[in-house]
């Protein structure tokens, strides 16, 4: 309340305050005023008392001044005894000669106003009151009455004293109506001012201040408490606007960190992977630079005791033709025929290896064109025989077209080998879309064809399905046609029928964008 | 003919392919001009008239015929040397090497080899690659004249 009270005095203070001043002031007002009138009633009274006294003694003392019986005069005036404020009472003859006096204490008689005439004079502590003495018409005296005021001021004093108790009462009695009525406003003001403060210092919305209080000041307190029940309706709504969104940062907090820890698993994961990779990317460089060494040291090394032995048959067969029989001639020929078996053995080994390890250089490769020029070549090595070429048109893959002309070099050379046993030939190659967008190009012959339960032998290094002497062969051009299939992406196989021919199938990633 | 045409030098670790290498030049003449090298080292002895070749008097050969793959100096440091020294990079060199790897092919003519032939297990096509490499090289190569045999 120290607060609300810097402004001055509280309202409680202020309303008794004014309630006070205003009945005091009024209360004021109206004693003196009445003061005032009783004054000047005493004051008529007493003039008007003493007059009459004056006229009776006159009448009393006309024959003692007609007489002149100074004795009676002043027996008549000894009458004013009862009279307490009187101090003087003198009869002067119409001559201004003292007649007869009274005195109730020391001091002169007071002078007349003036012959014949009824007057009076006020002064300050006393009045003196002049009457003519008439009888018959015929002024004898003058008769002059002094009083003094004592009575007048007792008269005054008692009044006052009366008056400030009458106010006294008044004004605690208007205290106390003005205190009890002032609470009537003050105290919901109050509990207003306490209310407020209350949800300042606490900013708690929910307080509603239940008083009743009259007139306007009930307007207040309830337009009052809906603004607080907006205040409170409006930070409940911020509230839980606020936990709404404290509740998502929260969460979305955690789901960030879920997430962080998701990736740096993966990032760990993909870590560890990669150094697995590098590591086994290591391994197998050391294991192809080992293969690259060591099919370098048997294309040079193995192929050398060869020629030897092809080189010194020949020689043999010069030096001694005409020692040797027929049975040695033949035995010669084996030797030769083996040695140069085993050296196509051995170049064919080494391709097939070189072909898994050599980078591909990929580019679009047309292989409609590269069918027709290995096509070509196959014709001219075929002149004679009654051979039908089909050939569809073929689309673009993507790859190295070098080894794309090997497929397509053993693929023809394996139907025209195969075939050569038919009286009329057929060879027909196409293609057609496969899964994935590989692009899948077959080649069909009418040949020997073979059992279909070996067909996946045939694509081994060295496997073969028909005798050396039936058909000439390394074995190992199936096994390289799969894995350049391989290595593009896609895959080779065949189907056949003993005696119906076969087809050959060869898939290989589609160009980009054709 | 020998005096006009001067030495062949082979050098050659495996004494079948000298023999078989003799036969093929049997024919034309050059196998009596041939002197043989059993490895790399010995050939650069030879060619540097070096250790035992310190009393050599013959002249350079006309061509070196030289195996890719020997003990101690392999083909390709004999045709770098060869190749690198002023005084003897005139001579032709061929090489004569079992294997068909390209990487040897290349390394052999960056090092500026005049010929490069596989020989074939087949012989009748060794010698021919022999005789005509041979042939070509001791009667067709022009050989400055105005060189002086190193040592001379």
């Amino acid at each position: 309340m120290s607060r609300l009270g810097k402004a001055g005095l509280t309202i409680p203070q202020r309303l008794l305050l004014v309630t006070t001043l205003s009945s005091s002031s009024a209360l004021l007002i109206a004693g003196i005023t009445l003061a005032v009138l009783d004054e000047r009633q005493a004051r008529a009274d007493l003039l008007r008392r003493r007059t009459t006294d004056a006229e009776m003694i006159g009448l009393h003392s006309a024959s003692a001044l007609t007489f002149d019986d100074r004795s009676a005069a002043e027996s008549t005036l000894a009458a004013l005894r009862v009279k307490k404020d009187v101090e003087h009472a003198c009869i002067y003859t119409t001559a201004g000669r003292l007649f007869a006096a009274y005195r109730s204490r020391g001091g002169g008689c007071p002078a007349t106003a003036g012959p014949a005439q009824a007057s009076h004079r006020l002064e300050a502590d006393r009045l003196v009151v002049s009457y003519p003495v008439v009888h018959d018409g015929e002024a004898l005296g003058t008769i002059v009455i002094q009083s003094n005021l004592e009575e007048l001021a007792a008269h005054s004093r008692r009044i006052v004293w009366l008056g400030l108790q009458v106010s006294l009462v008044a004004f605690a009695v208007g205290l106390l109506i003005a205190w009890r009525y002032q609470r009537a406003l003050s105290d919901p003001l109050l509990a207003l001012a306490r209310t407020a403060q209350e949800v300042t210092d606490r900013k708690d919305y929910s307080v509603r201040l239940h008083a009743k209080a009259p007139a306007e000041i009930g307007v207040l307190i309830e337009k009052f408490n809906w603004m607080l029940a907006q205040i409170q309706q409006h930070d409940q709504e911020l509230r839980s606007v606020q936990a709404q969104l404290e509740q998502r940062v929260v969460e979305r907090t955690r789901e960030l960190q879920q997430e962080l820890l998701v990736r740096r698993e993966a990032e760990a994961e993909v870590r560890r992977l990669n150094d697995a990779l590098s590591q086994r990317l290591e391994e197998v460089t050391a294991l192809n630079q080992e293969i690259e060494s060591f099919s370098y040291s048997v294309s040079h090394d193995l192929r050398a005791p060869l020629r030897h032995v092809n080189g010194f048959v020949d020689l043999l067969r010069e030096r001694a033709a005409g020692l040797l029989d027929e049975t040695c001639q033949r035995y010669l020929g084996v030797i030769a025929s083996g040695a140069k078996q085993m050296g196509c053995l051995i170049d064919d080994l080494l391709g097939f290896s070189r072909m898994g390890r050599s980078e591909l250089s990929r580019r679009d490769v047309a292989l409609e064109g590269l069918l027709n020029e290995v096509t070509q070549d196959a014709q001219r090595e075929t002149l004679g025989r009654d051979i039908e070429w089909v050939l569809h048109p073929l689309p673009t893959v993507r790859g190295d077209s070098s080894m794309l002309r090997i497929v397509f070099v053993n693929l023809l050379s394996n139907a025209v080998k195969y075939s050569n046993r038919v009286a009329k030939a057929r060879i027909e190659v196409g293609w057609q879309s496969g899964e994935n967008g590989l692009v899948t190009v077959f080649v069909r012959d009418n040949g020997v064809g073979f059992d279909m339960r070996y067909a996946d032998k045939l694509f081994g290094v060295f496997q073969r399905l028909h005798r050396a002497e039936d058909f000439e062969g390394t074995g190992i051009g199936l096994a390289t046609v799969r894995r350049i299939a391989n290595r593009h992406g896609g895959n080779a196989w065949a189907e056949s029928e003993v005696g119906r021919g076969a087809t050959f199938y060869v898939s290989f990633a589609k160009a980009e964008g054709a | 003919m020998s005096d006009g045409i001067g030495r062949i030098l082979l050098a050659e670790d495996n004494l079948n392919d000298v023999e078989l290498t003799r036969e093929a030049l049997a024919g034309s003449n050059l196998a009596n001009e041939m002197d043989v090298a059993r490895d790399g080292q010995e050939a650069l002895d030879y060619l540097y008239k070096a250790g035992a070749y310190s009393g050599r008097k013959s002249a350079d050969p006309i061509v070196i015929l030289l195996d890719l793959k020997m003990p101690l100096v392999d083909g390709l440091e004999v045709l770098r040397r060869v190749k690198g020294d002023p005084a003897l990079s005139h001579i032709p060199v061929v090489m004569l090497t079992s294997s068909s790897e390209e990487r040897d092919l290349v390394e052999s003519y960056r090092l500026g080899v005049n010929a490069y032939v596989v020989k074939p297990v087949d012989f009748k096509q060794f010698v021919e690659a022999v005789r005509k490499t041979g042939i070509f090289w001791a009667v067709l190569n022009n050989v400055p004249r105005g060189v002086p045999p190193p040592g001379a």
